[in-house]
């Protein structure tokens, strides 16, 4: 990696940021369809007690996702 | 139909009453349930309420099946009108799906559910709008409040009379592109279809549709691969242009909340999702859940009990003294009690953990305990496997369904038998007591309670090392993800509820009752019948024996009735048996009781109550008490002391004793390999095990 790309794994927990793209096509096709699109607000609420899931605001919505599904996930 | 957590069941439930089956889907165990709802003036629909799905690009096998169903036009079950079902609090996302489906051009009635929410946010919801961007009728409704039914009924009623066109879009909101025309072309004519969408989920799904001939697979395999057609950026590509076309209708439709306020669910889940309290909650829940099932579940469990042991005696009191008099009392009247007595402890046990899914909780277990579950090559959905397995393992297996890795899933499959199901609870019920006295401990807990808890933990701690061993032996295949919705909490909708613990329950009757009497009846004729040589010299010889030592009435007939079994088919097999077991403290009227609950562990129970009270005349002595009087007659000591019990137990909490379970093992991975895998290594577990804790503790 030469750029250093956000995601949503780089967030602390009660920051929000602008989702940009995904990285990868599979997990893109599932999180559209949960309603992650890009340029949606995504605020990071809290990590799962073993650190390795995310609880995520979506608009006005909750999901949850692995840190290895939100590190497909890059930031504006 | 419509997306997970849309209140599409709520629906169902709503319109169909109680007028509803479950049966499964041909060739798959997904559930399917039916049911017919009555739409006004004698007009009655069938309705199927389809698994729950974001898009027909699915990740579960539940999802899969949807697909299938929907791609194949000749399907049984293609519907003629489909129910979209549209959380109107997150509408954008609900009409991915939806405008997926009017591509297929199936007929449809779009509701807009949770009306009720919208309103009390003070928000709007623009109806005009959205009818004329999908061009179908729109409703919207409130399952949980009953709003807008009658109009949803009308409107459904309605589509008998009136032109197919009033509920369908005529042109497609996701285009093809340019570069696909070709591909589209050659399936469509191929399958002499007209739809250009069906047309691209052959392209997509070809190899997964059950309705195509390996042949046609095969071709379109080529064609796909001449077209240089990418599946996975093609389904991204439609998904964002579909989001493109609707995004605004969606926003008008329902006015949007000025500000993003902090809710209840937020209010909740910053206690319930803590990284230390949430999970000690849980346990909290699950401890409390399990109390809850011993201490309310007792009560009728005992009126079953002496209901069945007063109609066995009431029976034997006005019909003759004969081979089917036995027959109706001890083979099917015991099993059939043997039977019912589980109901309450399923029932309360379900209705608890369906309160627990309805509220949104049981995803946000999910959600906590994914990372644990990875730990040990399972899905944070395993959890939901894994807690339905204290009630039966059956269920258990089928929900891992959910799960759409397909190690994770075999894995959950494999390991779940071993979490005590409500089928050991008589069997630790019976032999607990042989271990722990009924005290209490610190004042407050029962030890026998304590030590039902602690074979509980046993099971969870062989079910997770077992899982650790199959996550290193398995072999990984495709990709694993959580991506889970976090419903807003809810009450529950004590309706639901209700419905399915009556179908847990029927199931289990069904399904299992039927085993469970037919194994009762085998067991009373293996019991009550001999090689007839054998059986004449054990009665002689225990006629003799009692003279001698002066016994007479119960006593007599109860030492003749013990020479009898032993000579009978039951007992020779037992005894065949006994030299493999007797390491592990075990004499053959065990073995006979480990034989046959191989059939279902709960057999257990039955086949001692069947065992010891053959030749009695004392029918209302529970199993437990005549157990408790049993003498080894070689050493005079009890039979059943600490030491046996104790092993006894630890060879009920790991052996696959269920036949069931390793049908549905089969069912569910397709192939006799995993059961024979689940039934060798649960097997070996419960062998040394038991093993190991007798020579301990003797």
């Amino acid at each position: 990696m030469t750029v250093a790309v956000r995601t949503i794994n780089d967030l602390a927990a009660g920051e929000s940021a602008l989702i940009h793209t995904f990285i990868d096509e599979a997990c893109a096709v599932r999180l559209l369809s949960l309603g992650v699109l890009p340029q949606t607000q995504v605020t990071l609420v809290r990590r799962s007690p073993l650190g390795d899931a995310l609880y995520l605001r979506v608009g006005s919505h909750h999901i949850a996702i692995r840190t290895s599904e939100a590190t497909t996930i890059t930031l504006q | 139909m419509g997306n997970p957590n849309s209140g599409k069941s709520t629906l169902f439930n709503l319109l169909t009453g109680l007028r509803q089956k479950i049966s499964n889907y041909p060739g798959v165990t997904v559930e399917k349930k039916t049911g017919t709802a009555n739409i006004g003036d004698n007009l009655d629909v069938d309705i199927i309420d389809f698994p729950g799905l974001y898009s027909l690009y699915p990740t579960s096998s539940e999802e899969k099946l949807v697909v299938k169903i929907l791609a194949d036009k000749a399907n049984d079950i293609y519907p003629d009108l489909i129910i979209y079902v549209a959380d109107g609090t997150n509408l954008e996302r609900h009409m991915l799906l939806a405008s997926q489906l009017l591509d297929l051009h199936i007929p449809m009635i779009f509701a807009i559910n949770m009306a009720d929410l919208i309103a009390e946010e003070k928000r709007e919801i623009n109806v005009q709008a959205l009818a004329e961007f999908l061009s179908v009728p729109v409703i919207p409704i409130s399952s949980r409040s009953n709003l807008n039914i009658d109009v949803l009924k009308a409107e459904v009623a309605l589509f008998h009379e009136s032109e197919t066109s009033r509920y369908l879009r005529s042109e497609a909101v996701a285009t093809i592109q340019p570069k696909l025309y070709e591909l589209i072309s050659i399936v469509k004519e191929r399958h002499g279809m007209v739809n250009d969408y069906r047309a691209l989920l052959y392209a997509h799904h070809g190899n997964m549709l059950p309705h195509l001939t390996a042949a046609e697979r095969i071709l379109l395999a080529m064609e796909v691969k001449v077209a240089d057609f990418a599946s996975l950026p093609n389904q991204v590509e439609e998904t964002m242009e579909r989001y493109q076309k609707f995004s605004s209708v969606a926003k008008k439709v329902i006015s949007k909340p000025l500000d993003y306020k902090q809710t209840w669910t937020d209010r909740i889940d910053d206690i319930v999702t803590h990284r230390v309290i949430g999970p000690l909650l849980f346990f909290g829940v699950m401890l409390l859940i399990f109390q809850a099932m011993f201490t309310f579940a007792t009560y009728p469990m005992d009126w079953i009990e002496s209901g069945f042991a007063a109609a066995g005696s009431g029976l034997r009191s006005f019909m003759p003294e004969a081979w089917y008099t036995d027959l109706l009392v001890d083979g099917v009247l015991a099993g059939l009690g043997g039977v019912l007595v589980f109901i309450p402890q399923i029932a309360i046990l379900f209705l608890l953990i369906s309160i627990l899914e309805e509220t949104g909780y049981m995803s946000r277990a999910v959600y906590m305990f994914d990372g644990l579950m990875q730990r040990f090559g399972l899905s944070g959905r395993s959890i939901v496997s894994l807690v339905s397995s204290g009630a039966c393992a059956i269920p258990a297996i089928i929900s891992a369904r959910t799960i759409g890795n397909w190690k994770e899933r075999l894995n959950t499959i494999l390991v779940s038998p071993l979490i005590s199901c409500s089928a050991r609870i008589p069997v630790y019920t019976v032999l607990v007591g042989f271990v722990v006295p009924d005290t209490k401990v610190w004042g407050i807990f029962n030890g026998q309670g304590l030590a039902f808890m602690g074979l509980y933990l046993l099971g969870i701690v062989g079910a997770l090392g077992s899982a650790l061993l199959f996550k290193k032996l398995l072999k990984a295949d495709g990709e694993s993800y959580l991506m889970l919705e976090l419903p807003q909490y809810k009450p529950p909708i004590w309706k639901n509820a209700f419905i399915t613990m009556k179908d847990k329950v029927s199931e289990f009757v069904v399904g299992a009752g039927k085993i469970i009497i037919s194994i009762s009846i085998v067991l009373w004729f293996l019991a009550s019948y001999g090689p007839s040589e054998a059986m004449r010299v054990a009665t002689a010889d225990g006629e003799s024996q009692a003279t001698e030592l002066g016994l007479s009435g119960t006593e007599r007939e109860d030492l003749i009735a013990g020479k009898k079994i032993e000579a009978s088919y039951a007992g020779h097999v037992g005894k065949f048996i006994e030299p493999a077991i007797r390491p592990l403290g075990f004499d053959w009227k065990i073995g006979i009781a480990l034989m046959t609950s191989f059939a279902a562990r709960e057999v257990f129970v039955g086949t001692m109550a069947t065992i010891y009270s053959i030749g009695s005349s004392d029918d209302e002595m529970t199993v437990r008490d005549r157990m408790a009087t049993q003498i080894n007659p070689a050493t005079g000591a009890k039979v059943y002391n600490p030491a046996t019990a104790l092993s006894l137990l630890i060879f009920y909490v790991f052996a696959m004793q269920c036949m069931s379970t390793l049908a549905v093992t089969k069912q569910e991975t397709g192939s006799w390999k995993w059961p024979a895998v689940q039934f060798f290594y649960m097997g070996a577990l419960a062998y040394f095990g038991s093993l190991l804790a007798y020579q301990l503790c003797s």
